[in-house]
């Protein structure tokens, strides 16, 4: 089930979010951004919602906050009132997936947080292929050292080890044409 | 006769000056005049006997000394002098010795024979005097010496020609002169009457003055000449005294009087002007003088004054050359006059023949001179009439000329003011219609600032019920599947049935079906979305109900309000505008006197301060937890009255003292062009004086600024 972190000033809406989607979620709420913080980092969060419009921080300014430590988490903004030049500025700065307006559509916050997620498991999935593939790429690097060693010292190269390397250089090219 | 017409010539000679009147006494004494018997007199000097002898001791002082000269002249020495004739019995007796003076002040004449009085006159008129002068019958007196003493006294003069004849030919002589003076006296009295009427008729003051002229001047002559009895003036001894010095003043100021007049001697001859008033006032002086009894002083000015004759005919040559015509009559007359007057004294110095004509060549003269003056004046009515004509067609000219003027200029200005008018009239409709305009902009910045308010208003409202909104839908829903899920359980236990064993085994599998549904939470979770659907419905309502206080924000109405409701209700709307921005204070007095108000225009006050304070906040560097609005209110009472007040304080830099005075003007303003119209705290301005509140600001640079709002109670 998909994590999903609901930071709001205001414990209602809190609880009606939880209510809404704890049979599809796993919903985290809070209405302080320390905790939020804290929730980040125990659960595997994927989507984080925050209202705009806090009496210590906006929402802007949270996401700014935890950007450098989780990257990762879609971020939707969630306000009432059209702080427009607040969301332009998030927008462009790549803070924010999605900008959400209340009073909120289930169906589409459903949606939303489904996409998000989705997102958030093709950015994870690029991710760990692109890690795969360095690894891969680093032990190709250091085999190809290998053989260019072995033919420097004038030693024979052996069947297994070549195949070995034509293996390698199928994987990366299947990995990249991915 | 020659005798008589001595003295008619003194006033005109003494006219002459002082040598004039001089002359006959010194000089005039000539061979070919055997009836004045001057030379037969003797004079007893003042000092040689006592002023109070007795006639006797006169005669026999041995002081007596001749007179040299046929009429004997004393002089003025305001005296008494002792005279003395020694008479001739044979050929002198039952004749007449006439005093040709009428103008002696005493006279006492005493008849001596051998030495002792026999007869004595005391008085001037106790004489049988025959005429006007006085006189004596010499008796038929067997006497070895006859001899007449006088006693004489005047404030004039002493002037004496004596004379004996025949008494029949003194009374002729008397006869002819009063027919001449009666005639002179009625040539006199007819001009005098002629131009006294035609003062009267025309009413040119010349007249008068011609009238009193003649009146004075005939006056001097007949008072002269023995004549004043007819004015009546012997009846007072007093003026009788005076009556010479009186005439000779009156006549020469009212000679003064009428050539002033008629010579226009103000216009032509200044220099004139000048010396007649100084003249005017020697002869008050000698007025003065007669009065009070200094006849000699007074004599002697008045004949000095009477130079001024000769004065006159410098001043009407001047006149004529000048071009003032009537002065040639005036010449002419005067002329005339004066050659009278050269003619008697010609006459009485025997340069021309001693006759009717010489004698009484004064009163003719006078007589001539009067009638041509008149003459004069008439014409001088006709020519003032022509006069009057011309200046009055010159003026009906002149006010012609004018009125065409007049109504050129009219017609003229008309334009100009008709051109002006339009003038003024395009530039007041130019005037107007920038008026209008400007009336148009500023209604619009005014509206315009309170669609900013009313959009502030609205959009703070939409925010504040969009929480509301947004957990009360969603908890409406949410609540529904919850309900679903204990409606679940609920059909189940409905459908148990069966053996306890059967039931047992539903009720286990419901059991389950609840753990699987987590249906603790679910209750829990109810219950926390109906409080939360309650909480949303209740801040809904305050949200409605705060909105319904400015629900009047276009409506002038004042109503009664609590300030604190009103707060509140701006307090709402602006909370959330707030929020992430400064931190607000509230404090509000529990207990507050209603004021009477217009709630959405105060909203448009409140709503205006707080923001600006939250916005001076913003503009230090404090953390957004540190920026603080501070609002309060209270009331106060005291003796005229009690007050609410509202503070709205906040901790920003505070406002500069140079532009403190200026906060509340039209478009003033600190933020960048474009985020303010100015008008604000000047809009601010207008309400609160239609609330009669008033505004306290209380700030420095550094320590924050605080309005303080007093709204009478």
């Amino acid at each position: 089930m998909i994590h999903v972190l609901y930071l709001d000033d205001e414990a209602h809406n809190l609880t009606a979010f939880r209510a809404a989607f704890r049979r599809s979620f796993h919903v985290h709420v809070t209405t302080e951004p320390t905790e939020a913080v804290q929730l980040l980092r125990e659960h595997p969060i994927e989507v984080i919602i925050s209202d705009q419009k806090m009496p210590t921080l906006s929402g802007v300014e949270f996401f700014e906050l935890v950007m450098p430590d989780f990257p990762d988490p879609v971020r939707m903004l969630l306000t009432g009132h059209a702080d427009i030049d607040a969301v332009i500025d998030a927008i462009n700065k790549g803070q924010i997936y999605k900008y959400i307006s209340k009073p909120w559509n289930e169906s589409e916050l459903y949606a939303l947080v489904e996409e998000a997620s989705a997102q958030y498991r093709r950015k994870r999935e690029l991710h760990s292929a692109g890690n795969k593939l360095l690894g891969q790429l680093q032990e190709a690097r250091h085999l190809a050292r290998q053989i260019s060693d072995a033919l420097q010292e004038g030693i024979p190269i052996d069947e297994e080890r070549l195949a070995k390397i034509n293996q390698m250089a199928k994987n990366i090219d299947a990995l990249l044409s991915h | 006769m020659k005798i008589g017409r001595i003295r008619g010539c003194r006033w005109l000679a003494l006219w002459l000056g002082m040598a004039a009147w001089a002359l006959p006494a010194s000089g005039g004494a000539q061979s070919d005049s055997p009836k004045y018997i001057g030379r037969r007199l003797e004079l007893l000097p003042a000092d040689s006997v006592s002023a109070f002898a007795a006639p006797e001791e006169v005669y026999r002082s041995a002081g007596w000394q001749p007179i040299e000269a046929d009429v004997p002249n004393l002089g003025s020495g305001d005296q008494a002098y002792w005279l003395r004739l020694t008479l001739r019995p044979e050929t002198e007796a039952s004749q007449f010795l006439e005093i040709q003076n009428a103008t002696l002040d005493q006279l006492d004449v005493y008849l001596l024979c051998d030495g002792e009085v026999v007869s004595s006159r005391i008085g001037l008129r106790s004489e049988e005097g025959i005429g006007t002068f006085p006189g004596l019958s010499i008796p038929a007196l067997t006497c070895q010496e006859q001899s007449v003493l006088m006693l004489v006294a005047s404030g004039k003069p002493i002037v004496l020609p004596l004379r004996i004849a025949e008494q029949r030919q003194v009374l002729a002589d008397a006869h002819q002169r009063d027919v001449i003076f009666g005639a002179y006296a009625g040539i006199l009295l007819v001009m005098l009457l002629y131009n006294l009427f035609l003062f009267f008729s025309v009413g040119d003051r010349s007249y008068l003055h011609y009238t009193l002229y003649i009146l004075s001047v005939g006056g001097a002559q007949l008072a002269l000449n023995g004549y004043g009895h007819w004015f009546g003036l012997s009846h007072s001894p007093w003026l009788e005294l005076r009556q010479v010095h009186f005439f000779g003043v009156f006549s020469g100021l009212a000679t003064i009087l009428f050539a002033r007049r008629f010579l226009q001697i103000q216009t032509y001859t200044p220099w004139l002007s000048t010396v007649l008033h100084i003249y005017t006032g020697i002869y008050a002086v000698a007025f003065l003088l007669a009065v009070g009894g200094l006849f000699v002083w007074s004599y002697n000015l008045i004949t000095f004054c009477a130079a001024a004759i000769f004065l006159l005919i410098p001043g009407a040559v001047q006149a004529i050359r000048r071009g003032y015509k009537p002065a040639i009559y005036f010449l002419v007359a005067w002329m005339f006059f004066i050659v009278a007057v050269v003619i008697f004294v010609l006459k009485d110095a025997g340069l021309v023949p001693f006759n009717l004509w010489t004698y009484f060549a004064m009163p003719l003269g006078n007589s001539i001179e009067v009638v041509l003056l008149s003459l004069a004046l008439a014409s001088k009515i006709n020519e003032l009439k022509r006069e009057t004509a011309e200046a009055r067609e010159l003026q009906l000219q002149l006010a012609q000329r004018n009125e065409q003027m007049v109504k050129d200029q009219n017609q003229l200005l008309e334009a100009r003011v008709h051109e002006r008018t339009e003038q003024l009239q395009a530039a007041n409709r130019d005037l107007n219609v920038t008026l209008e305009n400007l009336r148009a902009a500023q209604e619009q910045l005014v509206q315009s600032e309170k669609l900013a308010s009313i959009g502030q208003l609205t959009a703070g409202i939409a925010h504040e019920l969009n929480n509301p909104i947004n957990f009360v839908s969603s908890s409406s829903q949410s609540l529904r599947r919850d309900f679903e899920d204990v409606n679940e359980i609920l059909a189940g236990l409905r459908a148990i049935q069966g053996t306890p064993e059967e039931m047992a085994i539903q009720l286990e599998q419901l059991r389950k079906r609840m753990a699987e549904l987590d249906l603790d939470f679910t209750e829990q979770e109810i219950a926390e979305l109906l409080t939360g659907i309650e909480d949303g419905a209740q801040r809904t309502a305050e949200i409605v109900r705060g909105l319904r206080i400015f629900s009047r924000m276009d409506g002038d109405a004042f109503i009664e309000a609590d300030l604190n409701d009103l707060m509140n209700s701006t307090l709402v709307i602006l909370r959330s505008n707030m929020r992430d921005r400064v931190r607000l204070e509230v404090e509000l007095a529990p207990e507050l006197p209603h004021i009477r108000c217009q709630p959405g225009r105060l909203n448009q006050v409140f709503m205006n301060i707080i923001n600006n304070a939250a916005q001076a906040t913003q503009e230090t560097s404090l953390p957004a937890e540190e920026r603080l609005v501070r609002i309060r209110s209270w009331s106060e009472r005291l003796p005229e009255g009690s007050s609410v007040l509202v503070g709205i304080a906040d901790n920003g830099p505070g406002i500069p003292d140079d532009i403190k005075s200026q906060i509340f003007d039209p478009f003033f303003t600190t933020k960048p062009v474009g985020e303010g119209t100015g008008l604000g705290l000047s809009i601010v301005m207008g309400i609160l004086k239609d609330h009669r509140a008033e505004v306290e600001v209380r700030t420095a640079p550094g320590s924050g600024t605080e309005f303080i709002l007093r709204f009478p109670a």
